[in-house]
């Protein structure tokens, strides 16, 4: 038995069982993210108020016909407003996965958030008692007293200068793992937004670039006219750089290179001016010129929309370049988070030094390059001890024991490895 | 664009001459011989005696049609005339072929077009709906079904339909186009009779294709539904179905448009055998009996009519390329 469980091979009889409790599972938890009206049950306070987005204890799980794959399993860190949190890890340690679920955007039916919640501040519509919008009324001073500009019999809206209707807001924490979709449509793109990794596919080859941009400010901004939308597009792709929008506007995404994509699709992410910009590994797939440049133009955005990134890479110089905060992750699991230069000047988790020493370097006297020996295991039924123990260098007795907590090493570095406990080293 | 027409029409005159050729050649080796059927019917059973007699007749007629020659004597002749716009008189119809063709075209087109909107209708949004639910129940049940639909042959199908509904049922009518209908019937009574003789037919037709083109859109949509570019309109905060019915459905759209404009020969060439089956005087059915018979210029009339349908009908595939899709530009 002991055998049959290392190798990949089920059999017929427990391929049928995997899929039938999976197909049992994913539809319970298809059917919770088609609820309606539950804005009670998803509505929740964040742990601390600087922060912007909180993980806690997120778990993203795939149902695949071979056993369940803890893509996340069991993540907690938090992005404060207005800084730039970088998670690192290699391919397939589920960082992706991280940030696709705070956009609910894993792809279902296997892919699904099973535990856990996402807490996120955002701006909310409120909502009368028959669950529609208020709109936000023109008022004047009379008398002393603001009153509502009346046109006719029919009061007059509110325009945004974008021509935009005007609604009253609210500052409300959600649980975005329990949101269903159609209520999270309205932080999509508006609140969050998110650039990928593959500029070369991540825009449809059928509209123009035009149409694809101006999209977003129809869906969010209500009552938008076209010249005004237009007008909007044309802007954000005059911020990110490019050279002639106007020309830009009306190509398709096949006309333009890799690195302009990219550009289009950050200047996608900023059409609402959203609290926080998910870049999923965005220079992965550009030559290093180009990359420099979109870090940079990152950087400055950043600042202009005074809002949050969450910058998803595996390249640690990346990391290290735009990143104030740092979130290591391997096989699921966050191992090691801390700011920046505790990350870099003092990595303590022998995962994150095998990281830092594999990074090739200039001025380095080294014949051949550092690899961390091993792999990372078989993410279906993942032993409960270190899932680093088998890689380890400095593997001891407890490593055999169940799986380490983070512990914070200073106020701000924080390790689950069995080296460490609190305030220090073991 | 133009140019690129140009070009192509050119050189499609080069491939019809090589169609015309190898179907010419085929043609002359057919195993039925229409003057020979024609003259052994005429003398009846007194044929054994006669075969010196039937022989002569036969090389009379034969040398007056210049069918005795050689083949290529034979096609050189057939082209020749041909540019000149004629495509000789059909044997058995004893009226010029074209007027064959086109006096039955227009109820093959007609039945065709319907039937044709008719699967597209349903089979389109069936398939994105499945795609959409993959591995679901309505998934399962019209995947089982479409493939049942395949799957039988067109004979067969017409054969067990007209039995069920017309002869056991009488529901509808099994043959023809036209019942006897009072001398006084109005245009309206007319066309409902003949819709009503059309139901059948249509029936076997839309049930024959409606899979292929269900499977069609269900392995494009899964294909485009995959893609990161879906990834992307759902981040901006689509709806579902606006993701699905602008994002998705444009890009499935690009390899179905250019698959209907394949379509063409078969929209204007008729539905053979279920014609032959319910007995439509439709083209389909006019050309299954002539070409039995051995009618040579209508034979070759036919054939080339399609030849041109399907080069047109490639053309526009082409064209339609550059249309739907904006990657693809055409020099």
């Amino acid at each position: 038995m002991a055998e049959k469980k290392k190798s990949h091979y089920i059999s017929g009889r427990e391929s049928r069982k995997i899929a039938r409790s999976n197909a049992k599972i994913t539809k319970a938890l298809e059917k919770r993210k088609k609820r309606k009206n539950v804005e009670s049950e998803y509505l929740t306070e964040m742990k601390d108020p600087k922060n912007i987005v909180e993980f806690e204890n997120l778990n993203t799980y795939f149902y695949t016909d071979t056993g369940v794959v803890k893509a996340v399993n069991g993540v907690t860190f938090s992005i404060p407003e207005g800084s730039t949190v970088g998670v690192v890890g290699e391919s397939g340690c589920g960082k992706s996965v991280t940030s696709l679920s705070l956009m609910q955007l894993v792809s279902g039916p296997a892919g699904q958030i099973v535990d856990g919640s996402i807490r996120f501040r955002t701006k909310a519509f409120r909502r009368d008692k028959k669950g529609k919008k208020i709109p936000v009324y023109e008022t004047k001073e009379e008398n002393g007293e603001q009153v509502i500009v009346k046109k006719g019999k029919k009061p007059v809206l509110k325009k945004d200068e974008l021509g935009g209707t005007m609604y009253e807001m609210d500052e409300k924490v959600y649980d975005i793992a329990k949101m269903p979709i159609e209520a999270m449509r309205s932080i999509r793109g508006r609140e969050i937004a998110m650039i990928f990794q593959e500029p070369m596919t991540s825009l449809n080859p059928v509209f123009t670039i035009g149409n694809q941009l101006d999209e977003v400010a129809f869906l969010h901004i209500e009552g938008i006219s076209k010249k005004n939308a237009k007008a909007r597009s044309i802007e954000m792709l005059n911020l990110v750089g490019i050279a002639d929008p106007e020309g830009v506007y009306k190509k398709y995404p096949h006309q333009l290179s890799g690195g302009m994509r990219q550009r289009v699709m950050i200047a996608m992410s900023l059409l609402c001016n959203p609290r926080l910009i998910i870049a999923d590994e965005p220079t992965t797939a550009l030559d290093v010129t180009i990359q420099a440049q979109i870090l940079d133009l990152l950087r400055e955005i950043k600042d202009k929309i005074s809002g949050s990134i969450m910058l998803i890479t595996h390249d640690l110089g990346v990391v290290a370049e735009m990143a104030d905060y740092v979130v290591v992750m391997y096989a699921g699991k966050v191992i090691e988070m801390g700011t920046a230069e505790d990350i870099f000047d003092n990595p303590l988790h022998p995962y994150t030094i095998g990281l830092q020493k594999s990074k090739p370097t200039v001025d380095g006297d080294v014949e051949s390059l550092y690899c961390i020996p091993g792999f990372v295991p078989n993410p279906v039924d993942m032993p409960n001890y270190c899932y680093f123990r088998d890689r380890c260098d400095k593997c001891r007795m407890e490593c055999a024991g169940e799986y380490p907590h983070l512990v914070k090493v200073t106020d701000t570095h924080s390790v689950a490895c069995y080296l460490y406990k609190e305030g220090g080293e073991q | 664009m133009l140019k690129y027409c140009i070009k192509r029409l050119l050189l499609s005159i080069l491939i019809l001459l090589g169609v015309s050729l190898i179907l010419y050649v085929l043609v002359s080796f057919m195993p039925v011989d229409y003057f020979e059927d024609q003259i052994r019917n005429s003398l009846g059973g007194a044929v054994e005696n006669n075969e010196a007699e039937v022989q002569a007749k036969l090389d009379s007629i034969k040398a007056y049609y210049g069918l005795d020659s050689n083949v290529f004597k034979g096609y050189f002749n057939w082209l020749s005339r041909l540019c000149k716009g004629d495509l000789g008189n059909s044997f058995v119809e004893k009226q010029p072929v074209e007027d064959v063709i086109f006096r039955d075209m227009g109820v093959s087109f007609g039945i065709s077009l319907v039937a044709l909107i008719l699967e597209l209708l349903i089979a389109i949004p069936l398939g994105i709906k499945c795609a959409c639910n993959q591995y679901g129940k309505l998934d399962y049940f019209v995947t089982v079904l479409t493939m049942i639909g395949i799957s039988f042959p067109t004979f067969f199908l017409g054969g067990i339909v007209k039995k069920v509904f017309a002869t056991d049922l009488g529901w509808f009518e099994p043959i023809g186009l036209k019942s006897s209908l009072p001398m006084n019937a109005t245009d309206w009574e007319r066309f409902a009779d003949m819709l009503w003789h059309l139901v059948l037919p249509m029936f076997v037709l839309v049930v024959l294709s409606i899979g292929g083109w269900m499977r069609y859109t269900r392995t494009n949509t899964l294909e485009v539904l995959n893609a990161d570019y879906i990834r992307t309109a759902r981040a901006k905060g689509l709806s579902e179905k606006s993701v699905v019915y602008k994002h998705v459905f444009r890009n499935t759209l690009i390899p179905l448009v250019t698959m209907l404009a394949g379509t063409l020969p078969s929209l204007f060439g008729g539905a053979m055998i279920t014609e032959t089956v319910f007995d439509l005087p439709g083209i389909g059915n006019t050309a299954w009996k002539l070409m039995q018979a051995g009618d040579i210029p209508f034979i070759m009339g036919y054939n080339m009519f399609i030849a041109v349908l399907t080069i047109i009908g490639i053309l526009l595939t082409d064209i339609m390329y550059a249309v739907v899709d904006p990657r693809v530009k055409l020099r």
